[in-house]
């Protein structure tokens, strides 16, 4: 059975999913310059180890309620289009495995979430884990 | 042996060949009777033909087998060069052109049809071939020396130098005739100097040459000590020595300017220069050294931060040491630098092809003259410049350039001037594309404007000439005044405004009706590396590129006024708008710094504006990084650098408050 492994983060109490593949490197909450201009979700950009990457507020692009950095907080360097591009997340320390057959693309949600930015959700001993579709987070046509 | 692992190589190296090629090509249109261009050639569609072969790309090999043998009959005199003859070649380039291109993205060469351009080839051969006897009689003359090398001997003599004619037959046993003859070579080098041989030097290394060497050697040493040297060497059947009495000789030595140029050290010598400067270069990825580059660039970064920490413990070796890896640093980063400078000749090496074909297209006689090419500019710059440079050259040609019996009629010389001209200014390079075509119609320029609603009639009246001639930058311009087969691909000279100041540079145009019009492309040396002044606003800092700052001043808030809804300050009796930074780019917390302000004045051309701060941190070498293609087309943004404690702080482009 074909299984593909995914990265899994918290935000405001829900778990969502990236595919491992596409998250470079994880780190930890460091300065954010914010950009004049730039999208109202974008938070700013960072220093990582001398390349200047911009960084996501996901919590406001998911629509959720404005949060605190603390110890627990990552930013998730995905690499989308060639291009990276850090998310925030309240925590992020888990690596999982989903077999193909355990994600379904068409579902309804009764949650505030955007439909369009869920790929699937999988599920994965007991554990629902919502799969994120990075294209349409970072607003990529 | 995999071939693939030497693709990227055969590529790379055959894109140079083909562009030498295709200089070589110009110039023997100009030039027909230049031998050492005619050799050139030789020498690349051989080189092609061996690399391919060697890959195995059979196409390449065949077609480049027979441009050999057609410039070969060309070489012997028996086929002569006519325009026919050079598109011929020029189509074969193209040829090679596409198979090269479509090996790049397939890695096989593709079932491009090559059989018909070597039929016209062979064609070419052919014809000719019926005319022309058998030539062997080439031997005999082959030892003729030519102008330079008569004199050279001469003078040789004058000095008490012996000269010699050698001729060595090999054994024919002998197996290895090429390191034969390299030992031969080698006698005759310690004895003296040879200043020419039969066959040359590329022969005799690739072996083809029979059992005969001939060589003209200078020497202190007597006819009979060379011989006694020469008999140590063996498989060697036959010695002939001859000494050249040139003072008498001179007259019957054939000193035919041709002759010269085929068989003598031209071809040879031209390969030994060839090698040297080869074996002094190295390629290098781009990426390799973007890396190296970052490298350098934490470097200094970490440098920053320790001399900032230096106040607190400040023993005396440390900073000795600190000095010395602000040396190191300052050196690498420089060295680094140069690594990344190219010259623009790069660039400008394919637009006399550009400029034959597309003149040959509109039946206009245009000349493109270029002065510069050596100008060196940062590698960024270089891949990024081709484009604008294609489309302003286009521009003139098409739309600048008038056709010959207009030109006529106007007492303008009936063939067409582009000049493009590179050159340093500062710490910029100026890129000039000028013509000496109609100019730009001011007027056609001015309708157009009120049509796209730019400005009103009465506005437009305001405007100088030059204001005018630059409206051509706007979107919807160009395209429109100019729609043609050639330029209306549906992009204008905004394109090529929008990409030059992307790369933090400037375009402006200057124009004369009936005289012609020169395009000013002004951009920095490198798009790495710049001296910036930072300021602070609210709890943020922001970096201003030093260039564009003319003065800083401060002033009292109430010596602002508001003239047309625009808040102006007098400077030294003049008008200066004034931006405040903070609304403009949202800035929240803002710190109360009195009633009095801090002004920046930039310059934009002749433009000022004065940008208000809340205070200045300092000056400083700052490395540009891009924000990124997610984040392209922020507004005020040209780009961002790290500071000393790893936060980044954002560059302004200034241009864009005007």
């Amino acid at each position: 059975m074909a299984e593909k492994q995914y990265v899994v983060f918290n935000l405001d109490g829900q778990e969502f999913a990236v595919d491992i593949n596409r998250v470079k490197t994880i780190e930890k909450v460091t300065p954010i310059t914010r950009v004049p201009g730039s999208l109202d979700f974008i938070m700013g950009v960072i220093n990582l180890r001398g390349e200047v990457i911009p960084v996501i507020d996901m919590r406001r692009r998911m629509g959720m309620k404005p949060g605190k950095f603390n110890d627990e907080s990552r930013i998730i360097i995905v690499v989308v289009n060639d291009m990276e591009v850090g998310m925030t997340a309240d925590s992020a320390n888990e690596v999982i495995n989903i077999e193909d057959d355990q994600v379904e693309n068409n579902m309804e949600f009764s949650r505030n979430i955007d439909d369009s930015f869920v790929e699937g959700v999988g599920k994965a001993e007991k554990r629902i884990v919502v799969i994120l579709n990075l294209e349409r987070i970072l607003k990529i046509d | 042996m995999d071939p693939n692992q030497f693709l990227d190589i055969f590529l790379e190296e055959s894109n140079e060949h083909l562009e030498s090629l295709n200089n070589c090509l110009l110039e023997l249109e100009r030039n027909p009777a230049d031998r050492e261009v005619l050799d050139e050639i030789f020498r690349i569609s051989h080189t092609i033909k061996g690399m391919a072969g060697t890959m195995g790309f059979n196409r390449t090999a065949e077609l480049t087998h027979e441009m050999e043998n057609l410039l070969d009959d060309i070489r012997k005199h028996k086929i002569s060069v006519d325009t026919g003859l050079v598109d011929l070649l020029f189509e074969c380039l193209d040829e090679l052109q596409i198979i090269i291109n479509t090996i790049a993205l397939e890695g096989v060469e593709g079932d491009k049809e090559v059989s018909l351009l070597i039929n016209r080839l062979r064609k070419v051969l052919n014809k000719e071939e019926i005319k022309v006897e058998t030539e062997d009689s080439g031997q005999k003359n082959d030892m003729e020396l030519n102008m330079h090398e008569s004199g050279v001997v001469s003078k040789a003599k004058q000095q008490g130098f012996n000269c010699f004619i050698i001729e060595v037959r090999l054994d024919k046993s002998c197996m290895l005739k090429s390191a034969r003859a390299f030992v031969i070579f080698n006698t005759l080098e310690k004895k003296g100097e040879i200043i020419k041989s039969y066959p040359s030097v590329e022969d005799i290394e690739d072996e083809r040459f029979n059992d005969l060497l001939k060589l003209v050697l200078i020497s202190r040493d007597s006819m009979d000590e060379i011989r006694k040297s020469l008999d140590l060497v063996s498989e060697i059947s036959d010695i002939k020595i001859h000494e050249t009495n040139i003072p008498d000789e001179i007259d019957n030595i054939n000193v035919n300017e041709e002759t010269a140029g085929v068989s003598s050290g031209g071809p040879e010598d031209r390969s030994l220069a060839k090698k040297s400067i080869t074996g002094k270069t190295v390629r290098v990825d781009i990426e390799r050294l973007d890396n190296l580059m970052n490298l350098v660039s934490e470097l200094i970064i970490i440098k920053t931060r320790l001399e900032e920490n230096k106040g607190d413990e400040g023993s005396g070796g440390d900073t000795e040491a600190l000095e010395y890896l602000e040396r190191i640093t300052t050196n690498l980063h420089d060295a680094v630098m140069k690594v990344r400078m190219v010259p623009i000749e790069r660039v400008f090496n394919r637009f006399p092809r550009m400029v034959r074909d597309l003149s040959k297209d509109l039946g206009k006689r245009i000349k493109l003259y270029m002065y510069g090419e050596e100008t060196e500019v940062d590698r960024t710059v270089i891949d990024e410049i081709g484009d604008p440079l294609i489309h302003l050259i286009r521009n003139s040609i098409d739309h600048g350039i008038e056709q010959v019996d207009e030109r006529n009629r106007l007492g303008k010389p009936s063939e067409g001037k582009v000049t493009l001209r590179a050159f340093h200014d500062g710490n910029t390079v100026v890129i000039e594309v000028e013509d000496d075509g109609k100019g730009i119609d001011v007027k056609k320029v001015s309708n157009k404007a009120v049509e796209l609603d730019l400005y009103s009639r009465q506005q437009i009246e305001q405007l100088s000439h030059e204001e005018l001639t630059n409206l051509i930058f706007y979107p919807g311009f160009s395209t429109s005044l100019s729609v043609s087969d050639l330029s209306g691909r549906g992009v204008g000279l905004d394109v090529v405004k929008t990409k030059i100041e992307s790369l933090g540079g400037m375009v402006e145009v200057e124009s004369e009706p009936d005289i012609g019009t020169k395009f000013v492309i002004r951009l920095p040396l490198t798009l790495a590396i710049i001296q910036a002044l930072l300021v602070s606003l609210g709890r943020e800092s922001y970096a201003i590129p030093l260039s564009s700052i003319k003065e800083i001043v401060t002033m009292e808030h109430t010596e602002t006024k508001k003239v047309q809804d625009r808040e102006v300050v007098m400077l030294r009796g003049e008008l200066l708008p004034v931006v405040r930074l903070d609304k403009e780019l949202e800035v929240e917390e803002r710190s109360d710094m009195g009633n009095q302000m801090t002004v920046v004045v930039v310059k934009k051309g002749e433009k000022l504006a004065g940008m208000v701060v809340d205070s200045l941190i300092g000056q400083q070498e700052i490395v540009i990084k891009a924000l990124g293609k997610y984040l392209v087309g922020i507004k005020h943004i040209a780009g961002a650098t790290i500071l000393g404690d790893g936060r980044v702080s954002l560059i302004l482009d200034t241009n864009q408050f005007f």
